[in-house]
């Protein structure tokens, strides 16, 4: 086995343990709203089933996915049942919009065709647009209704997922010495960002009120999502540990909010 | 090779008779059943079809789109029952448990009619496994329904969302049995686990929360 499987290996197994522990942990919550909890549970259940897909695939060595399989249906799942869960919960009107937004919707719809760019798998991609540029849409409104994110926020967000856009538009056309800086710029951003949400999160859980925690907590994932899809081994692994870190993130979250409608 | 038309007919002309001669809801019930046979051969007519435009193979058909369709096309007529038929809570959920019941019968006996039944422990894994999987999907489909729309949330994000869960689960049993040893074994094993959690969650009341629970937002 080599140490890239092992690591590989060891990932897997730490989600299914979150997973697991999450999905028990919530089901016993009291005080949220019945229809976000259940929203939550099975997006918890999604993950945790597409991930036994993904490991059973693997096991039985059928190769690589065919152009339309579950995968992609169960990708559209997990980017709808997390934004359904937040649109209930921050009671968001998809008809409300705003500069924030429609950015975020933007960077949504670049990030797939990046993807299809990047992997040349233009049917599950373009299956899934719709649902991602959904998901990106109403993170941001959660953002903006919860008050999480000031106007400087925004345009910092803004501006990042905008230089983010264009280098890794650039990176796809570069090679030799011009890809490498650019692919390390490139990492350092989308890091940054991720850790920047982690942290923004962590800092609502322990100050700030559930909203704030609830809809940074499922910023930050969606960020370190995307920061995972766009990363080469090892890196990758550590992108895929941030997202671990905010399915975690998310429970305590969605329990914080238990907590307060309970007082 | 058989022909399940002539299946279909034999097997649902007396049920639509049947029909006839009953009231409420045993009525509502065998109809939704014989409609879960109806549809288990149109799945089969669009995976047939889906087979032959995209060049699949009948295993990778089975394994990876196969359940997408079947689990499209037994929401459909849940969907149906309740914004067109307007079903009240009770009525949409037998409704969603008997066209699953209808289809897994149906799939059932296409199958032992074009492998035999000879071997009893092969009939048995057959009904618990695939049998208790397309009741089991229907019982999740419904519940997810019944639960958002008591809180008028029924949307479609949360409704792809539900097909998502159930096709992935139904293709995360489809690839388990496709390879023999353990794989089909933890595979045929999966749906009936499954299905006594959702039976233990239903005797609880558990699969569906009060309103009187709804807390502020």
């Amino acid at each position: 086995m080599t140490s890239s499987n092992s690591i590989s290996s060891a990932m897997m197994v730490l989600e299914f343990a979150v997973l697991l522990a999450v999905f028990i942990a919530c089901a016993r919550l009291k005080g949220v709203h019945p229809v976000t909890k259940l929203l939550y549970l099975m997006w918890i259940a999604t993950l945790f089933i597409s991930n036994l897909y993904y490991l059973t695939h693997a096991l039985q060595n059928k190769g690589l996915y065919l152009p339309f399989s579950a995968m992609d249906v169960v990708s559209a799942g997990l980017y709808t049942l997390l934004p359904a869960a937040l649109q209930q919960n921050f009671s968001i009107d998809l008809k409300k919009v705003t500069p924030f937004n429609s950015a975020g919707a933007l960077f949504g719809a670049i990030n797939i065709w990046l993807w299809i760019l990047w992997s040349g798998s233009w049917l599950g991609n373009i299956i899934n647009m719709l649902p991602f540029v959904y998901l990106l849409y109403v993170c941001s409104s959660s953002l903006e209704i919860s008050g999480a994110f000031r106007k400087t926020d925004k345009i910092a967000l803004m501006t990042v997922s905008a230089v983010i856009s264009v280098l890794e538009t650039v990176l796809y056309y570069s090679e030799g010495a011009l890809y490498a800086v650019l692919d390390t710029v490139s990492y350092i951003i989308m890091f940054s960002c991720s850790l920047y949400l982690i942290f923004r999160t962590v800092d609502a859980l322990v100050r700030g009120s559930a909203d704030k925690a609830l809809a940074l907590s499922a910023s930050s994932y969606v960020m370190s999502i995307i920061t995972t899809y766009m990363s080469y081994e090892p890196i990758y692994f550590v992108a895929e540990f941030m997202v671990i870190v905010t399915i975690a993130l998310t429970y305590l979250a969605v329990r914080k909010k238990g907590k307060e409608a309970s007082e | 090779m058989i022909y399940s038309e002539n299946v279909l007919l034999c097997l649902s002309i007396p049920l639509l008779i049947t029909v006839l001669f009953l009231r409420d809801m045993p009525r509502k019930v065998l109809e939704a059943f014989v409609l879960g046979m109806i549809i288990c051969l149109m799945s089969g007519y669009i995976s047939g079809f889906a087979r032959i435009v995209s060049g699949m193979s009948a295993e990778d058909t089975a394994v990876y789109v196969s359940p997408i369709i079947e689990e499209t096309v037994k929401l459909l007529p849940i969907l149906f029952t309740m914004y067109v038929l307007e079903a009240d809570d009770r009525e949409l959920f037998i409704t969603a448990v008997a066209i699953g019941a209808g289809f897994a019968t149906f799939e059932n006996i296409c199958y032992l009619l074009s492998s035999g039944s000879m071997s009893l422990t092969f009939v048995l894994i057959r009904g618990l496994a695939v049998g208790t999987m397309h009741v089991a999907s229907t019982v999740i489909l419904s519940s997810v329904i019944i639960v958002e729309r008591r809180f008028n949330a029924v949307s479609l994000p949360s409704l792809t969302g539900a097909l998502a869960m159930s096709s992935t689960l139904h293709a995360l049993y489809n690839l388990l049995v496709s390879e023999p040893g353990i794989s089909s074994g933890i595979g045929y094993v999966m749906p009936f686990i499954t299905a006594m959690i959702l039976y233990a969650m239903f005797q609880s009341n558990a699969l569906f929360p009060d309103t009187e629970e709804k807390t502020e937002k």
